[in-house]
């Protein structure tokens, strides 16, 4: 089975687990935070110098081992909040920090099935901030505005956009090395694709901004709006969830350096 | 230059200090409890790194620190911020200069002991036990279930057991015990991990760079760090040499973590296996140099001196070149 993984207010995702369907995926599970908080039967072994086995068990009774999961797009950005809202006070950030651990672990052990890998820094692929992307950007070619942080700015000044208030911005996605939704450059599509396979983000939205000189970088998310895609970027997704090795750019593919 | 940040007074930092002072190798200091008298800034443009930080009266380039030490406490309960409101100047100004260093120090063209990316591994124990054996190290048999029959045929199949925390909040070893059956429902709502208890000697293994510091610790408690609490008695800690291969095994692991320094739990089996159960990204290594003597605060010192003394050099080796 494929599974989404996602909050239930998660509009892109649930638009993917349909147009998934409509690619010709078939088995494709929606699995909402709602959902995960009721799945019972959790058994997550390793160590021993042995192989990773999981299995759980659905709230339609179905059980679920490590062998049926061919692939999860996964949108998780927090553990379910339905588990942990039961808990005494004092123990939510607790039980949070468990779940976001145990979640991470299971997802990991899943290997290349997953899109976007979980990390330790964000479950649904890594949250960079702003001075991060800004060099990353840099290094896939596009051009990036200057970002400047100093101890009078707030400390949530890193995540927010690079383009300048007012500014047309457009956003890409990127999926399996190759880019969707608006037509830009070659130049800077090609840049954005390089961007994901740098921040080892194979799903990651990229927003770039105009100005007289051409195209700027101006944000990037591991969890973009699907939707922008359409149902190009669903098979590509389809196919990328059927076979992992399709994920990285063509020229990374063939092992070519850039 | 090398850069020190911390409370001068917190011992693993106050020790690092006094080696590179024996060292007799100059470094900045700053003290986060004067954060008043302190501003900092830095700017990404064109893939290069460049900022200031001020310290009082003197002034800094960013680009100049070649090897950071961070022991930064969180500064949101500096002493000097008691009364202070959530939104006062003063704890802003603290806010914003500590937001400032550290994401400055995630990016910094600059040797970072230890940066906060690298020390991520460590919230999630089965996540980093994943990469632990990758690097060819065993982790102890672990369950982490919301089944509470499962915990039963777990124990059934290894006898003693321990259960502890996933991520890295209340990570306190216990034995699953008798009394412990009575409450094994509570787990359905949140699975829980356990451990088959694996015989044998602790060792924590100190990775500082290439340099390695090997301590036993022998102990009845279940956790070694609350010896006095749980067995009545504090552990007995004592220098080991570790062989070459587990030696560089355990480097090559910081190195895959990246960390530059770390402390790597191990326990070594009577049959001579060797299990590791974590990494600590930010060792408090003083515990165990106080009790063996061993020179880990140096290890530290002159990581920070080679990287500084490295960098120095390849900028002399570029700057003739652009010369040429």
């Amino acid at each position: 089975m494929y599974l989404v993984l996602c909050h239930s207010n998660d509009h892109a995702a649930i638009w993917a687990w349909q147009a998934l369907g409509a690619a010709g995926l078939p088995r494709v599970e929606l699995v909402t935070t709602e959902g995960l908080a009721s799945i019972r039967g959790w058994k997550h072994s390793l160590g021993d110098g042995g192989a990773v086995d999981t299995s759980f068990r659905l709230p339609d009774g179905r059980v679920a081992t490590e062998a049926d999961i061919e692939g999860v797009l996964n949108r998780l950005s927090a553990p379910p909040h339905e588990i942990t809202a039961h808990a005494a006070p004092n123990d939510r950030d607790y039980a949070q920090q468990e779940l976001a651990a145990f979640y991470l672990s299971w997802l990991h052990s899943l290997g290349g099935r997953v899109i976007n890998p979980p990390t330790a820094q964000g479950l649904g692929g890594r949250w960079r901030h702003a001075s991060e992307w800004a060099l990353l950007a840099h290094r896939a070619g596009l051009r990036t505005p200057v970002y400047r942080q100093s101890h009078r700015d707030r400390d949530d000044l890193g995540y927010a956009s690079l383009a300048p208030a007012g500014a047309d911005v457009l956003r890409i996605l990127v999926a399996g090395g190759e880019a969707f939704g608006p037509a830009l450059p070659l130049a800077v599509r090609e840049s954005c694709v390089e961007l994901g396979a740098l921040a080892e983000t194979p799903l990651l939205g990229v927003d770039v901004y105009r100005e007289p000189a051409g195209w700027r970088f101006a944000n990037a998310t591991p969890l973009p709006d699907l939707t922008i895609g359409g149902s190009a970027f669903a098979r590509r997704l389809a196919l990328c969830l059927r076979r992992p090795e399709t994920l990285q750019p063509a020229h990374a593919r063939k092992g070519e350096l850039r | 230059m090398i850069l020190l940040c911390g409370i001068p007074s917190e011992t693993p930092l106050r020790m690092v200090r006094e080696r590179l002072d024996d060292l007799g190798v100059d470094y900045v200091l700053f003290n986060q409890r004067h954060f008043a008298d302190s501003e900092a800034w830095f700017e990404t443009a064109n893939g290069e790194v460049r900022g200031e930080l001020r310290i009082g009266p003197a002034v800094y380039a960013l680009q100049d620190f070649n090897a950071v030490y961070t022991r930064l406490m969180d500064d949101r309960c500096l002493p000097e911020l008691d009364g202070e409101g959530p939104e006062s100047p003063l704890r802003r100004h603290c806010r914003g200069l500590h937001e400032t260093l550290l994401r400055w120090m995630e990016i910094a063209p600059a040797m970072v002991i230890n940066r906060c990316a690298a020390m991520a591994s460590n919230s999630s124990k089965p996540y980093q036990a994943q990469l632990i054996e990758q690097s060819g190290l065993l982790t102890p048999p672990t369950l982490i279930t919301s089944d509470p029959a499962e915990v039963r045929a777990f124990q059934a199949r290894h006898g003693r057991v321990i259960y502890k925390s996933i991520s890295a909040v209340r990570s306190i070893v216990h034995t699953l015990s008798e009394e412990d059956n009575d409450r094994l429902n509570r787990i359905q709502w949140c699975p829980t991990q356990f451990q088959g208890f694996v015989e044998g000697t602790n060792v924590r293994v100190h990775i500082a760079g290439n340099r390695v510091y090997a301590t036993a610790i022998e102990t009845e408690a279940t956790d070694y760090r609350y010896a006095k609490r749980q067995a009545g008695e504090p552990a007995e800690l004592r220098e080991v040499e570790l062989a070459e291969p587990l030696a560089e095994k355990c480097i090559a692991l910081a190195r895959r973590l990246g960390l530059v320094f770390a402390g790597i739990d191990l326990k070594i089996t009577p049959d001579d296996r060797v299990y590791c159960f974590e990494v600590n990204p930010c060792p408090a290594f003083s515990y165990y140099e106080a009790n063996t003597g061993q020179p880990i605060s140096e290890g530290v010192a002159l990581c920070l001196a080679d990287a500084d003394a490295h960098r120095a050099t390849s900028d002399a080796v570029m700057n003739c070149a652009a010369l040429a």
